[in-house]
């Protein structure tokens, strides 16, 4: 019988999962889905394998105007496509997108602040400086180099002034399988005003 | 229950570990947020650990070595039947070596071997809500979270110390998070509160019962409440050691001989017991 794709959808999305939450756990740590993601199919298998260790039809997801991920979501999750203010999953794939999307994502409630967003990205892998963050998860401070879509995700997150709790949880993820996420609380440490040539 | 093969892996359908999974990620990113989550029926009494245990289920895969503890023991029976029952569904391995789990569940204490950043310790929960005992309603401590009114909590520390002349909470006791929430660390002993922080582990929370799961990443600031001028103080046991081991600097349990009127102490952690006694014997 020929199948669509070799992922499995209980060992597969275990691990994806683990490496997903030692991410999350410990921000600017890379993790790499590599070998999962290679089981699926697509132009984006690396997101694909986030979407289907993390959604179903109790979620809804957007995908910015991406066709093609997502109908592959569609396919493979079964959840439901939502417009960016109230999906529960926003995946970005263009980066011109980004401004509008921390516009327009929900960041939840005082009371509700789980109501949130998650915000995956898709990176380049393309590194071009490096970045300081520290916060919950990290040890003092952590220095890590960075894709620029990533600084200017921060920058753009930032730029919302979230009132803790609420705010949204970004999960970076490249194209070769590398995942590296920034949770809410974690924040960039100002290195003279500068950071992968964003003037703040 | 007699074969694994008559089960999903790891028990819980998949639906349910993906939810479980999203609350996780969720409370990871809001430490010491108590995130609603659908409790499954499981094969044990709500109440006897199903929060852990789903926790448990939602996590483990065949790379995982489990460890569970019961109140620091490795072979109670509420123990036992937990390994038991994963074992049976998931064929992990399990131990009683601290060092060698990756996933430790864990019934009220943190083993006395720090933890390293690749293990996950899981509090079985009873009473997630640490404002419970000021305010009985969960759409009001919901609210008193949002708005970070902890005054009652803190009232409550205050007419203890004018009562007693000092906080009398020996389990359960409150710590701020990341200097935003409240949270109750279950009922460990609040010997164990200061591991809770800057911990390189990950400490996830499961109230089963409750509905309820939270999470303290590593290198968290999670501080005990209390007053400058009385500070937090954890169970002393001064003069006192464990009679198999030796051991001074480890939280003991009492044992009361009825017949003698004796009473004893030994180490909670068996398995830290155990590895004292042979180090020693070596």
């Amino acid at each position: 019988m020929n199948t669509l794709h070799q992922f499995d959808e209980v060992f597969d999305t275990q691990r994806v999962f683990r490496k997903l939450l030692e991410a999350m756990s410990n921000p600017g740590r890379t993790v790499s889905v590599s070998d999962e993601k290679d089981r699926l199919f697509g132009d984006f298998p690396s997101i694909l394998a986030v979407a289907v260790t993390l959604l179903d039809n109790e979620v809804s997801f957007s995908t910015c105007g991406n066709t093609e991920l997502k109908n592959d979501i569609m396919l493979v999750t079964l959840s439901p496509e939502s417009d960016t203010e109230s999906a529960d999953y926003i995946f970005v794939t263009d980066t011109d997108m980004l401004a509008e999307v921390f516009e327009k994502a929900k960041c939840g409630t005082l009371s509700g602040p789980h109501c949130s967003a998650t915000i995956i990205i898709r990176d380049n892998g393309n590194k071009c400086g490096k970045v300081r963050l520290y916060g919950p998860g990290i040890n003092g401070e952590t220095e890590i180099s960075c894709p620029e879509t990533f600084c200017l995700a921060l920058e753009l997150r930032d730029a919302q002034n979230y009132e803790y709790p609420q705010g949204v949880d970004m999960i970076f993820v490249s194209d070769s399988g590398d995942i590296t996420a920034v949770p809410r609380l974690v924040k960039r440490r100002e290195s003279n005003g500068i950071c992968c040539g964003i003037r703040r | 229950m007699k074969s694994a093969e008559n089960y999903n892996y790891a028990f819980l359908d998949e639906g349910s570990k993906r939810e479980i999974r999203r609350c996780v990620l969720k409370a990871v990113a809001i430490p010491g947020y108590q995130v609603p989550f659908g409790s499954r029926e499981l094969p044990i009494g709500r109440g006897w650990g199903t929060g852990g245990i789903q926790l448990t289920l939602s996590l483990i895969g065949p790379d995982d070595t489990l460890k569970v503890i019961d109140q620091g023991s490795d072979e109670s029976v509420n123990a036992v039947n937990i390994k038991k029952f994963v074992r049976l569904t998931t064929n992990a391995e399990v131990t009683s070596d601290t060092r060698k789990a990756t996933l430790i569940q864990s019934r009220h204490r943190i083993p006395e071997i720090p933890l390293e950043n690749n293990q996950i310790l899981i509090f079985q929960v009873p009473i997630p809500e640490p404002l419970r005992i000021v305010e009985p309603r969960e759409e009001v401590t919901r609210k008193m979270h949002a708005e970070k009114d902890y005054a009652p909590i803190w009232l409550q520390l205050y007419e203890s110390i004018i009562r007693y002349g000092k906080v009398t909470i020996s389990t359960e006791y409150p710590c701020t998070v990341e200097n935003r929430y409240i949270m109750n660390p279950s009922p460990i002993p609040k010997f164990d509160n200061p591991k809770l922080h800057m911990s390189k582990c990950l400490y996830l929370f499961g109230a089963g019962r409750e509905k309820k799961i939270y999470a303290v990443p590593p290198y968290t600031n999670v501080v005990s409440l209390a007053f400058d001028d009385v500070p937090f103080e954890r169970e002393s046991f001064k003069g006192k050691k464990c009679r198999l081991c030796g051991s001074t600097d480890t939280y003991l349990d009492e044992i009361f001989d009825s017949e003698t009127g004796e009473r004893f102490y030994q180490c909670s952690d068996t398995s830290y017991c155990r590895e004292v006694r042979l180090n020693a014997a070596e």
